[in-house]
């Protein structure tokens, strides 16, 4: 039986991180959720095992034990396991870090035969697990997914970039990074709910994965961001001159 | 008891809001709403997702799920602007009777169809001459052979057409405070007559007209008798129509709120004027205060606690719905002229703030119904004025 891992990450929700007036950034307030691209991982393993039964699509996070609320979001949405890997030291952890500690645990799996990830998560958006994972595990990996069909064990993907689409296909195990666009999550019902409680969860310690998952990189401040406004205002009466001068300013804002 | 939601309940807040927010819904939503008409393809989306469902038991194909539940679903639809709440609302006032009257032959006949969402339903109960004004009604309920025939009309009824199963609210005993029986009647009947709508002042998607009974048959196991459950669970009927309530309260002080946090007066919001900032925080109170005041009574049925879950159910709705009017109305007012044109859409939520207070009837009967509790007899019931 052939193991989909969707990977997430469990992250603050931005609509409740505040930004103060000097640029400070509150986040005390804010409550965890399931990371809003991660959903697509989710959904893409969800739809596999829909069209292909002979898949069981599993919940894999890294984060330290506060990640634990996330499990039955996850389950909820249609996978069957729930994996959780925690350090304390999860907050710290950059992408090397984590890709790391999910590539210890998808080793610890039976059978994994795809990896789904999102291109990145809504907090860092830095996009560098999808590819590590590739790496650590020395599986292929494709990116910018949009959408795939297994083929026997190999995966064809369409890949959406900016002016093309492109095919592309590799053998299982792979690892590849889905595309919003391509699926969107679905909104978990009421019996799904009430079943993920019943799903099994399994919690590793990242100690007993015996892998070095040390950042190398620290995030050191943060800060609001807030956009000045160019104030350029074109006083041309003549609606032709005007326009002409509303050209020449965006051309040099490098907008057309 | 615990007053806060439970992790499965902010899951499913949670998963209401992800349901709107899908591309999918959200085309269905734009086409019931540019059509005016209830879209049954939406409504079995609703189904898919368990929500016509929730409370019926598991054993007859629900979910099982408690009323409270029912409610976080329903406000957050509604705070979705989903067009489907007063389908939601008509059609719940029609189960009701069947989960807490029904046989278990009814139950098992009518709630799985229900549940899946084959069925949608219409709680018809208000006749011509007025819905409390019982010895006055024109429905003629006679005993026949094997069942009932009924004539007369039910008017103002939510799903009223559409409906698969009218649930028909048959005039009280003597002597009985409230409602004690209804019958169901299934679409396609014999003499009864569906089709025609009446005009809302704010149209919405919905299907609102009469039901008109012309010698129709209905089997005696289709006449569904109070077996002792009582009437209180219309506190639940009651505080649904409030809960509309606090949704469009809360959408009518987001969008003051915005409005005058924009708006300026000699270079500063509105929101800096003491006299706007107090009517939002008016509004804000009363919308703390109206949400307590629903969820105390949903909470009170869960407990088990009938007859305070019909006094704060009746408090509700004549309370939280003369409050929308009013928050309604304050919205109004700080859009200034704006909030009077066309494109601005705080303008019909204030005219449809009225549909709330008369829906199920306005609020000096509620507070009738709540003082009856204490033993006060109403003057209309004793003959006076």
């Amino acid at each position: 039986m052939p193991i989909a891992v969707a990977c997430y990450k469990w992250v603050l929700d931005e609509d409740e991180i505040r930004i103060g007036n000097d640029l400070s950034v509150d986040l005390e307030k804010a409550h965890g959720k399931i990371s809003l691209f991660d959903r697509s991982a989710i959904e893409a393993a969800t739809r596999l095992a829909e069209s292909h039964a002979e898949f069981t699509p599993v919940a894999l996070t890294y984060g330290t034990d506060d990640t634990e609320k996330s499990l039955k979001d996850a389950l909820s949405r249609g996978l069957e396991v729930g994996y959780w890997v925690t350090s304390p030291d999860a907050a710290e952890s950059d992408g090397r870090a984590t890709a790391k500690a999910l590539a210890a645990a998808i080793a610890r799996i039976d059978d994994v035969a795809l990896v789904f990830c999102a291109e990145g998560a809504s907090d860092t958006y830095a996009r560098q697990v999808g590819p590590r994972l590739g790496v650590e595990l020395g599986w292929p990996l494709v990116t910018s997914v949009l959408s795939f069909e297994v083929d026997g064990d190999s995966v064809v993907a369409t890949r959406k970039l900016e002016d093309t689409v492109q095919t592309v296909r590799v053998k299982c195990p792979a690892v590849i990074c889905v595309l919003q666009e391509g699926f969107e999550p679905r909104a978990a019902g009421l019996k799904a709910i009430m079943a993920a409680n019943k799903k099994p969860k399994e919690h590793i310690e990242l100690a007993d994965l015996g892998v070095d998952a040390a950042g190398l990189s620290k995030r050191v401040a943060l800060k609001g961001f807030s956009m000045e406004r160019k104030h350029i205002v074109i006083a041309e009466e003549d609606v032709g001159l005007a326009a002409r001068e509303l050209a020449g300013a965006l051309r040099k804002e490098g907008v057309l | 008891m615990s007053y806060f939601l439970t992790e499965d309940q902010k899951l499913i807040v949670q998963s209401v809001n992800e349901f709107c927010q899908n591309s999918k819904i959200q085309e269905l939503a734009a086409e019931c709403r540019a059509t005016g008409k209830v879209s049954r393809e939406l409504w079995s989306a609703m189904a898919e997702q368990g929500y016509v469902g929730a409370t019926i038991p598991e054993e007859y194909g629900g979910m099982g799920y408690d009323f409270t539940t029912l409610f976080l679903i329903a406000e957050n639809l509604a705070l979705n602007s989903f067009p489907l709440m007063g389908t939601l609302t008509g059609h719940c006032l029609g189960i009701l009777p069947i989960l807490f009257w029904g046989s278990d032959e009814i139950k098992a006949k009518y709630l799985p169809r229900i549940a899946s969402g084959e069925l949608l339903l219409c709680g018809s109960v208000t006749d011509p001459a007025g819905m409390g004004n019982f010895p006055e009604w024109g429905l003629k309920e006679e005993k026949v052979e094997g069942g009932w025939k009924l004539n007369g009309t039910k008017v103002l009824s939510t799903n009223a057409d559409i409906a698969d199963l009218k649930v028909i609210f048959g005039r009280p005993e003597e002597g009985h405070s409230m409602f004690d029986h209804v019958y169901l009647i299934e679409k396609g009947s014999e003499g009864l007559v569906t089709g025609q709508q009446e005009k809302k002042l704010v149209p919405d998607c919905s299907d609102w007209g009469s039901v008109v009974m012309n010698d129709v048959f209905v089997p005696d196991e289709n006449r569904v008798d109070d077996n002792g459950t009582g009437y209180y669970w219309f506190g639940l009927s009651f505080s649904q129509l409030a809960l509309s309530g606090l949704a469009m309260s809360l959408g009518c002080f987001k969008m003051a709120f915005g409005f005058t946090s924009q708006r300026t007066r000699y270079g500063r919001p509105l929101t800096a004027l003491q006299s706007v900032s107090h009517k939002l925080a008016d509004m804000a109170i009363r919308n703390e205060i109206n949400r307590s005041l629903i969820y105390n009574c949903v909470r009170l049925w869960d407990e088990g606690r009938g007859l305070e879950c019909y006094r704060l159910g009746c408090a509700a709705k004549a309370f939280v719905t003369e409050g929308t009017n009013k928050t309604a109305h304050d919205a109004a007012v700080l859009h200034g002229g704006i909030g009077y044109t066309t494109p601005a859409i705080i303008g019909p939520m204030y005219a449809s703030s009225l549909q709330l207070e008369l829906a199920e009837m306005p609020g000096d009967l509620h507070r009738d119904f709540l003082m009856e509790t204490y033993g006060v007899k109403p003057g209309w019931k004793n003959g006076q004025a």
